[in-house]
């Protein structure tokens, strides 16, 4: 098999003016975990649903398993495994019964039993589907993607709308698929769930893919040790003199929030401290961190992951 | 069976959804109560005979006619009240103004010279000519249910007398002033047997404007068609069995309908006979289909309900269901026409002995079958398990 399970070449998907997809191209190697990191819209979802088959792709290449292809098709259905970026299931239908009826569905499956036990089910099989909680139930469709035993892993935001806890136990179950040997392509719009579970970063905006690499190369490559994140009204004046200094000032309206790149923490605090003095601003909080994924984006698009 | 699994799947889900539950399988008999405690009073034959009026002339030809007429019109259990009267214009005048203030239900006019077009007919008959054969004229009152009805027991007296000799001949019966066929039968009709094919082609109706339609609808509004699209099952195989599902379902609410007309209202119908088999089926597939075309047609559930609704009423009022529909107005009648319902029920009441369609057999089917043709080209041309 080859080293690359899936390669994506210059896939294009317009709806009229909108330029859902323009031109993405990626590889994914085996047994690792791919994520397409950006905001809402960024393109991310209709990417992995032209590689499920959900979706036409208008050009473009796709690579699957060393064949190319037009369109996913039911012969590479059988080796791969979905979880939608909104997955409802049949509420009367119990945890055990909507395993087995997926598992129906495929020639080649995985016992009901031993999928309950990989995504910590084993008590709730007779339980409804409505009466799950919304960390059992993306359990459960992470386990009914696994009930064909796939090669490859399609999860798009796997984690949105859990709580911490919740999500800490499905990036646990995601390590551990990545372990067996599964190939994980993950789509998030959170920073730091790519940066924990990522070997291969895709960084998303406006249909296009504007950075990748793996999680610590896409911030080292941000030059800089540390950022200072200040609550602030700023004005222009400010953002000029600081901009001067080479701190990058990047101003949130918004939130009033202003966020400096530094490699000497000490003398931007002291500039800051002065030019705030100066211009009777009043600093309200500081926030001293290491640079993230969050960061790589804001610093390439201007914009944060979480505004759009 | 991978089809079969996966129906008992989409059954098991739906009998335990207790709305869906109550509306597709307790509704329709709790509506078979309701209907069977208000109806069959109103249904129940009192007086039915009605007042005839036969425009006679002189001639053998028209005297045998005459003596059938009168025998008919003897004893306790007359079918109607005969006038007879010579036929002039006059005459015809003076009781076509009985009938419009509905003194008469329907007039019979042997025309002037009958006698003479029937010898003439049976003259040319023998020289090997094909004649036009004699007319009788019958008056009825159009939206007159009494009128409707006596104009085709009339039809069907006609039709059946032993009247060898006009039999032979082909005479022919013109009906004038008049929209629409009823045949209704004077001491046979039982409410009962009339509403319980009403009430089996209603559950069928139900369950596929609800519980395939607005199902259908749902489940792919809540992505799980879409979920259930990324696996290698085949559209086909889906759909094939999903209709299984809603079969089980049939099945379960036509015996319990079935039960309660047999046992508790003492039906005559056999449920097993080929034709309550037949339209019974017919009406799955017609309906089913229109299940599938509004799960075609919208996108989302409230869509889909507002479209059910536009459907629902005019389709389940307006199908003779639960009363006859022959007599109603233009301005609705054309919902009536392209209505599949009405089809199916006048077949089925027909085919059951129960009430002379007013449609010809090859009507009652081809026009279901239409529906189906149409509902599942568009099915197949805009139904998709997911949004591309």
């Amino acid at each position: 098999m080859a080293d690359f399970i899936l390669e994506v070449e210059n896939i294009k998907k317009y709806y009229g003016p909108v330029k859902a997809v323009d031109g993405v191209s990626f590889k994914v190697k085996q047994g690792s975990i791919f994520t397409l990191l950006g905001p809402n819209g960024a393109g991310k979802t209709t990417t992995i649903e032209i590689i499920e088959g959900l979706r036409i792709p208008d050009e473009g290449r796709i690579i699957f398993m060393g064949e190319e292809i037009t369109r996913v098709g039911n012969k590479q259905k059988e080796y791969i495994g979905v979880s939608l970026q909104e997955t409802n299931l049949i509420p009367y239908l119990t945890v055990r019964e909507t395993l087995d009826m997926f598992k129906t569905i495929f020639p080649r499956s995985l016992d009901v039993d031993e999928v309950l036990r990989m995504v910590s089910l084993e008590d709730k099989g007779n339980t409804y589907i409505k009466n799950l909680s919304g960390g059992q139930k993306q359990r459960l469709v992470i386990g009914l993607a696994m009930i064909n035993d796939p090669l490859i892993l399609f999860l798009d935001e796997p984690t949105t709308g859990l709580d911490p806890q919740a999500r800490r136990n499905t990036w646990d179950l995601l390590l551990d698929l990545k372990r067996k040997g599964k190939t994980i392509i993950l789509t998030t719009h959170y920073m730091e769930e790519a940066e924990f579970l990522s070997d291969w970063v895709c960084i998303m905006d406006r249909g296009k893919i504007i950075k990748e690499g793996d999680p610590q190369s896409l911030i080292r490559d941000l030059e800089k040790e540390s950022l200072i994140e200040v609550e602030l009204e700023a004005n222009s004046v400010m953002i000029e003199r600081l901009s001067s200094a080479g701190l990058e000032p990047v101003y949130d309206k918004k939130h009033k929030r202003l966020l400096l790149k530094t490699n000497d923490i000490l003398a931007t605090i002291e500039l800051l401290l002065r030019l705030s003095k100066e211009s009777s601003l009043q600093i309200k909080d500081v926030v001293i961190r290491q640079p993230n994924l969050e960061d790589v984006f804001l610093s390439l698009t201007g914009r944060s992951l979480r505004e759009e | 069976m991978q089809i079969i699994r996966l129906a008992n799947y989409f059954f098991k889900s739906l009998v335990r959804e207790k709305l869906d539950l109550f509306w597709l399988i307790i509704f329709p008999v709790i509506l078979f109560v309701i209907l069977m405690l208000i109806f069959p009073s109103i249904y129940e034959p009192k007086d039915v005979t009605f007042n005839l009026t036969l425009l006679s002339q002189k001639g053998t030809f028209a005297e045998i006619i005459e003596r059938v007429f009168k025998e008919l019109s003897k004893g306790e259990n007359r079918i109607f009240r005969l006038s007879l009267v010579q036929n002039s214009e006059e005459n015809l005048k003076r009781e076509l103004e009985k009938l419009k203030a509905r003194k008469v239900n329907l007039i019979v006019e042997i025309p002037e010279g009958f006698d003479a077009q029937m010898l003439n007919f049976f003259m040319l008959k023998g020289l090997g000519v094909s004649p036009s054969p004699p007319v009788i004229n019958v008056y009825s009152l159009k939206y007159d249910t009494s009128s409707e009805s006596a104009y085709l027991i009339v039809k069907n007296i006609l039709e059946k007398l032993e009247f060898e000799f006009i039999r032979k001949a082909g005479y022919q019966l013109r009906r004038i002033e008049s929209e629409t066929e009823i045949v209704g039968t004077k001491s046979t009709f039982s409410y009962i047997d009339f509403i319980y094919p009403g009430i089996v082609i209603f559950v069928i109706f139900m369950t596929g404007l609800f519980g395939i339609g607005m199902d259908l609808v749902w489940l792919k509004e809540t992505g799980i068609l879409k979920r259930i699209s990324v696996t290698v099952l085949p559209k086909s195989r889906f759909i094939i069995s999903y209709i299984i599902s809603k079969i089980y379902l049939i099945i379960i609410q036509v015996t319990l309908i079935t039960l309660m007309a047999k046992f508790v209202y003492k039906t005559t119908i056999d449920p097993l006979s080929l034709p309550f088999i037949g339209y019974t089926a017919l009406t799955v597939l017609c309906l089913s289909s229109l299940g599938f075309f509004l799960a075609s047609v919208s996108k989302t559930t409230g869509s889909a309900n507002a479209i059910s609704q536009i459907l629902n009423f005019p389709l389940q009022f307006l199908g003779g269901i639960y009363f006859p529909v022959t007599g109603v107005p233009w301005a609705i009648r054309w919902i009536v026409l392209i209505n599949p319902i009405t089809y199916l029920a006048s077949g089925i009441r027909d085919a059951l002995g129960i009430m002379k369609s007013p449609y010809p057999f090859y009507l009652t089917i081809t026009v279901p079958a239409l529906w189906i043709i149409f509902c599942l080209i568009f099915t197949i041309k805009r139904f998709r398990l997911e949004e591309t």
